[in-house]
């Protein structure tokens, strides 16, 4: 690793990935925790970046799943991305059966049955879906006969179902699918939650990107201790709903974009010795994320101010 | 043994349901009662640490678990 400079003046800038309980957040989960409590089926669509992994993550590790050494196991949520590597069935159900823990090699017809004892005997409330935009037709086949058998005796098991996917426009994945005349997909609809089938959640308003600045200013206030964010809100919020970072014109904003241009800033401002940010340091990381995002660097030579590292051998 | 949770990288590493030797149990005995509380067929655990430990000693095809077949008597 290539030390830039030999001896630092400060600390390295450190940033902060704890979990923020953003308004987008408590939509999302307020909407699968409301899924897993009522037991009802959802896609729940959000565009990329929103943090939708973050909360499904959140969410999880705080169901209070456990494995108890009597031989009990409670696992009320069971949460998997959607496979990427294999369309047919057996990939989803070895994506499910690993998120249980280890399984021994077990053939696929074996695999099939004893996942339906497995998530039965974890007493699995509701599953849910990351990326379920990747998610083949056998996949969502394989998913229904799953819950089915769980409801059918000896389990009579209801578990809620969500499908989370990233979508843009208007286009939210399997609404068509779902609409088809094909016996499965009627099945497969009439499942969906009656009042909520299909839903979108929505980024942040300019107010609650208001919020997400105080809350930034409460992270890093020991790093630039005369942070004052919330006064660049609107700014903050008109940058990130150019067209560009907001191609569906939606008017809200993604975490992931306030997150990137904030940290940005204050790195930025950090590095060359200051306490607060100021508006050129945010208009010029604004300015690279919204007109010089395809921009292609060229890297060559060798940092000229640094010399390779010698260390002494033996 | 302590619980186990989701967080806790040993999630990855364990079986579904764990469970405990009981005092003085016999050893096949402990991994029959896995495979039951796991709802694997009998011989499964046995089979898996055989495979993950490389217990070549056993030989190819050990019955030290379940009675052979061939055993058995005729009217059993």
């Amino acid at each position: 690793m290539i030390e830039h400079s030999s001896e630092r003046r400060f600390p390295a800038f450190t940033i902060h990935k704890d979990f923020i309980e953003t308004a987008f957040e408590q939509r999302f989960q307020g909407l699968l925790q409301y899924a897993w409590h009522h037991r009802t089926w959802h896609v729940v669509a959000a565009v990329p970046g929103s943090g939708k992994s973050l909360g499904i993550h959140d969410l999880v590790l705080h169901s209070g799943a456990c494995k108890y050494s009597t031989g009990m196991t409670h696992l009320p949520i069971l949460a998997i991305r959607a496979p990427k590597n294999g369309a047919r069935e057996q990939a989803l159900g070895m994506a499910l059966s690993a998120a249980l823990g280890v399984t021994p090699n077990l053939t696929w017809y074996a695999r099939r049955s004893w996942l339906v004892q497995a998530v039965a005997s974890a007493q699995v409330e509701c599953i849910i879906i990351d990326d379920a935009q990747d998610l083949e037709l056998a996949h969502l086949a394989f998913l229904k006969e799953l819950t089915d058998n769980l409801t059918a005796p000896p389990y009579e098991r209801h578990v809620s179902l969500c499908l989370v996917t990233a979508h843009s426009g208007n286009i939210i994945p399997f609404k068509e699918v779902f609409a088809r005349p094909d016996t499965l997909w009627r099945q497969f609809r009439r499942r969906l939650d009656t009042e909520r089938p299909f839903c979108v959640v929505l980024g942040h308003t300019l107010e609650e990107v208001s919020n997400i600045l105080t809350t930034f200013e409460d992270l890093y206030h020991s790093q630039l201790p005369d942070l004052h964010l919330r006064c660049w809100a609107k700014s903050i919020y008109t940058w990130l709903t150019q067209p560009t970072l907001d191609p569906d014109a939606t008017g809200r904003v993604t975490m992931d974009h306030l997150t990137r241009l904030i940290t940005s800033a204050l790195h930025r401002a950090y590095e060359q010795g200051a306490t607060d940010i100021n508006a050129t340091m945010l208009q010029e990381i604004a300015d690279m994320m919204i007109l010089r995002r395809n921009e292609i660097t060229p890297i060559d030579g060798i940092p000229s101010q640094v010399g390779f590292p010698v260390r002494e051998v033996g | 043994m302590e619980a186990i949770a989701l967080h806790d990288p040993a999630w990855q590493n364990t079986f579904l349901h764990r469970i405990e030797p009981l005092s003085d149990e016999w050893f096949p005995g402990l991994l029959l009662r896995c495979d039951e509380a796991n709802h694997w067929s009998s011989g499964t655990t046995f089979r898996y640490l055989r495979q993950q430990a490389k217990l070549e000693r056993f030989g190819p095809r050990p019955q030290l678990i379940v009675v052979p077949a061939e055993t058995w008597p005729n009217d059993a």
